[in-house]
């Protein structure tokens, strides 16, 4: 009997095995399946058959006498990958990207940032004006062949290119420029436009509210290749709002469905109801599944004679930043997206993985400040003496080479009353001269020491620390930054509490102004010269965060005044002026301006990286060395 | 004319009376899921218009909290989202579109949520699909193996295979395959997904790894219920009187153990269909595979509360379903359970 139960279970075990390893060899050819295309995935598709270009071609835009010089926020420490002298440039290729999500198709319909990803829809569309791709500094036409301002500043008239056809090849007329400036500006059906803030804030109104066109229109059409658009007044910054990777252009035959919608339900492009095809861009849209991938192809029709270089784009959808990193390292993606994507940690390992690769830093739109809370003491109100005192020990105290490193990783730039990129207002030497942007070293050392006299002055010391707190985010940089805050207090007798939260529950907090110092984005302490961000400064009333319960007395009237004035030359002492009122009353501290990585495989040419909030994310340059 | 038997009419009557019970008892088992799912909606509804601070300004601010907005774009979102109306107001709006089949839309993307689900659905249910039978092909030869090997070494490393399943969270196993797949062997699946039946080799690649994954922690528990249920069995009475008849071992294991071991097994099984589910929401995100599971969490990502709600109370419904069909089932498979 034994001997038939071990018989019986030998023959069951071996039956058992036979089909485990039945079951292991179809596991193995999952997995041989699997991994058979590893070696197509990661050679860089982009590399596919390249044919030799005889030149670059050379792109002409007359820009008139007229035109005003009007600088445009370029990172001075971006760093510009240069081309080889040697190399050629090559056609074909197709390169993959990554986005954190793929949703939004109409420039305009961005509600906020991430809605919106200019590295996909900025290769279908348009501007006006843009700033060139090449150098990433000052504005050439787009759309426009040129353009002219009025004598006293408010009025601009372009001209549009000639043979410009959008991508089911309808010429371009001055119709489509009105349509898109009715857009901005009337916002049919609840359009969003709100990246485009500035067209809307500058341009007159277009139509009344029966839609009859007013009196002094901020949109008119003169001829077919000719538009003049009308400001309420003189704006410095109306030409490089233009500029912004938000300001695109479609097609009106595009677009008025949706605007005329009686449902009076503004929606997004459906790209299944054929509703992508009325761009202009360098590329044309081929393929879209919602949330999962976009793919454009070369647009053969592209107005720039011998541009793009590139097939196409391959657009996918990949929100987790550990599935991206590992995307770039089996070469199944070339680039990132254009936001937060990659933290350093993910930059230094990728860069270590993939040899070659290079990793500009695209400065974020967000600046960073610590706002003080001067409503009540000991921190308030401003003009008391003891309060400005605090204030003004607390800024000396900050080191902003510390926050950069601790809650930046080192990427951060220096983010004073301007960015220092607005070199026309004062340069980074100037700004480093000034009380509490030395760097760390030996300056610094001496303002922390001032700062810890004028804190023994104020009655504290060693065994009467001054106790407070600070409103934080509960990880990741915003938490970095409050942590930073307390190590540096703390050698000037203050404690602080770093009081972790999520933003909705922070948000409430300040709403209620119950809260002693917090650190946020978004430039809030600051004007924007160029003005991209028309509430990027701090008119707490005009609902951009100035929390701090202060604004300095004259300091809305500068701004108003600089605004109207087109000449930086005139407009930099007033900014300048400003920039003292704020430095002076120490009661939101501007610390460091974030960097975003954004690494790309080696072999790009001909590509420089854009300012974020300044230009748009065309790759219509861009070309692969074999 | 038909004759019945001497017992045939009894046993006919007998079965349309347990039919009848199980009919009532489904419909009984599906009114509840109203008040259930009503449960669910009104708890998701108001958790997510208490929490501190304003929703609108929440959307406004982007996703790090990044981005500029005026009190009058706050303003126009607000009235959009019909946030102004008094709570109970916004449920029943709310409820009412439900009810008509309106899923709403988006408060990111503006698209329908409905056809985003009915997008989602299909590849989560393939992945799904795919790790049940991940699920199936290694448990169960594991777990009767070692049954068969008590004891043994085999039996000691296969049960700790199923120990270190139970132990690892679905989410781990997926970032070490990720790792070893990418750093170790630099492979990654293709991305854009595709449909099973649109080109089944990138599928299967986009897949197997994700199953493998989510499957994992499953697999260590019906291991280990495999092992328990067979040894059980084995030691019945009718296993003894099928190798007394002199048959095979491996035919007493397979026809007559397995088979009845596998019961509870089976239902043990069904119950880890809700936690499938449930794990999509991070093994999709880890593997970039837009189901169900990555939508709900890019809709927390975005704050978009209509999709936020739509997507709990699929996920409610995933759970009182799989439950319900784990109960008929059990009564299926076993004609002695029954529900009065």
């Amino acid at each position: 009997m034994a001997n038939v139960i071990k018989r019986g279970v030998t023959m069951f075990s071996i039956t058992l095995l036979r089909r485990l390893i039945a079951v292991g060899m179809a596991a193995g050819l999952l997995t041989v399946i699997a991994c058979g295309s590893s070696e197509e995935a990661a050679a860089p598709a982009a590399t596919a058959t390249p044919t030799s270009l005889p030149a670059l071609p050379t792109i002409a835009v007359a820009a008139p006498a007229a035109t005003p010089t009007v600088a445009v926020a370029a990172p001075a420490a971006t760093p510009t990958p240069k081309p080889p002298a040697a190399d050629k440039a090559v056609y074909g290729g197709r390169i993959g990207k990554s986005e954190t999500v793929i949703t939004v198709f109409d420039p305009h319909n961005s509600r906020a940032g991430y809605g919106l990803q200019l590295g996909m829809v900025g290769n279908l569309f348009s501007q006006l004006v843009r700033v060139p791709l090449d150098t990433r500094t000052g504005v050439e036409g787009d759309l426009a062949e040129s353009w002219s301002i009025s004598a006293d500043g408010s009025e601009y008239t372009f001209n549009i290119r000639d043979g410009v056809v959008d991508h089911d090849g309808n010429p371009l007329t001055a119709d489509d420029i009105y349509a898109n400036m009715v857009r901005y500006v009337e916002r049919p059906n609840g359009v969003s436009v709100r990246r485009q803030g500035c067209v809307r804030n500058y341009v007159n109104s277009i139509l009344d509210e029966n839609g009859k066109t007013e009196a002094s229109p901020g949109a008119e059409v003169l001829s077919d290749d000719s538009i003049i658009i009308r400001l309420a007044g003189p704006r410095a910054a109306f030409i490089p709002c233009m500029t912004g990777g938000f300001v695109m252009f479609h097609a009106d035959t595009y677009i008025k469905g949706i605007d005329a919608d009686a449902s009076g339900e503004n929606r997004d492009l459906d790209p299944s109801k054929g509703e992508l095809g009325g761009e202009f861009g360098p590329f044309k849209f081929s393929s879209v599944e919602i949330n999962n991938f976009f793919k454009v192809d070369k647009n053969p029709n592209y107005y720039r004679d011998g541009l793009p270089y590139l097939d196409g784009i391959d657009i996918y959808e990949v929100p987790d930043e550990t599935a991206r990193v590992a995307a770039f390292k089996t070469g199944r993606i070339d680039t990132s997206c254009t936001w937060v994507c990659f933290s350093k940690a993910n930059v230094e390992s990728i860069e270590k993985d993939v040899p070659g690769t290079v990793t500009p830093a695209l400065v974020a739109i967000g600046y960073r400040s610590y706002q003080i809370n001067t409503r009540n003491a000991p921190f308030g109100p401003v003009g008391n003496p003891d309060a400005d005192n605090l204030r003004k020990a607390i800024n000396l105290a900050v080191s902003r080479d510390v926050v950069n490193k601790l809650a930046f990783d080192g990427i951060g730039f220096l983010s004073p009353p301007y960015y220092i990129g607005w070199d026309w207002i004062h340069t980074e030497d100037e700004w480093r001269a000034m009380e509490g942007y030395a760097r760390a070293g030996a300056k610094k050392d001496a303002e922390i020491a001032q700062a810890k006299t004028i804190m023994e002055g104020l009655g504290y010391g060693p065994n009467n620390r001054l106790k407070t707190s600070s409103l934080s985010a509960t990880a990741g940089q915003g938490l970095r930054e409050n942590e930073a805050l307390q190590s540096m207090l703390s050698e000037i007798y203050i404690d602080i509490e770093v009081i972790k939260m999520d933003w909705a529950t922070r948000s409430a907090r300040l709403e209620g102004f119950d809260f002693e110092i917090f650190s946020d984005s978004v430039g809030a302490p600051f004007v924007d010269p160029d003005a991209y961000h028309t509430n990027i400064f701090f008119l707490f009333e005009d609902g951009s965060r100035n929390r701090t319960g202060y604004l300095p007395a004259g300091w809305k009237a500068l701004h108003d005044k600089q605004t109207v004035l087109n000449s930086p030359a005139e407009r930099a002492p007033i900014l300048r002026e400003m920039a003292a009122m704020t430095i002076k009353d120490n009661f939101m501290l501007g610390t460091v301006r974030p960097a975003v990585q954004q690494p790309h495989r080696g072999n790009w040419r001909g590509y420089v990286a854009p300012v974020l909030d300044g230009s748009n994310f065309s790759f219509e340059e861009l070309w692969l060395a074999p | 004319m038909r004759v019945y038997g001497l017992l045939e009419k009894p046993i006919d009557s007998h079965l349309k009376k347990s039919r009848t019970r199980m009919r009532k008892y489904v419909l009984r088992r599906l009114l509840l899921f109203i008040p259930t799912l009503i449960g669910v909606s009104m708890a998701v509804f108001t958790l997510l218009r208490i929490i501190p601070g304003d929703i609108a300004a929440l959307i406004l601010s982007g996703p790090s909290g990044e981005l500029t907005y005026t009190q009058e774009d706050v303003d126009e979102l607000r009235e959009e989202m019909g946030l102004n109306n008094p709570i109970y107001i916004q449920y029943l709006n709310w409820m009412s579109e439900l009810l008509r089949g309106d899923l709403g839309n988006s408060f990111v993307t503006k698209l329908s949520i409905g056809e985003q689900v009915r997008r989602q659905l299909p590849i989560t249910m393939q992945l799904a699909f795919f790790s049940m039978i991940v699920i199936s092909v290694i448990s169960i030869p594991i777990g009767v193996l070692a049954a068969v090997k008590q004891d043994s070494a085999i039996d000691y490393l296969l049960r700790s295979f199923a120990i270190l399943g139970l132990a690892m969270p679905s989410f781990f196993v997926a970032l070490l395959v990720v790792l070893i797949l990418s750093v170790g062997l630099h492979w990654s699946a293709p991305l854009g997904f595709v449909s099973l039946w649109n080109d089944p080799i990138t599928s299967f690649q986009q897949l197997f790894f994700p199953a493998i994954a989510l499957g994992f922690a499953s697999s260590g528990l019906l291991v280990r219920m495999t092992r328990a249920q067979l040894l059980e069995v084995l030691r019945e009475d009718y296993v003894r009187t099928a190798r007394a008849k002199g048959l095979a071992e491996g035919a007493v294991i397979l026809r007559h153990a397995v088979r009845n071991a596998l019961l509870p097994v089976i239902t043990i099984g069904g119950t880890q269909i809700g936690f499938l589910f449930s794990g999509t929401v991070i093994i999709e995100t880890i593997f970039n595979i837009p189901g169900v599971g990555r939508g709900l969490i890019s809709a927390l990502n975005s704050r978009d509360l209509p999709a936020i709600q739509v997507y709990i109370i699929y996920f409610a419904g995933i759970a009182l379903v799989s439950n319900l069909i784990v109960d008929l089932m059990y009564a299926w498979l076993d004609p002695r359970i029954r529900y009065g």
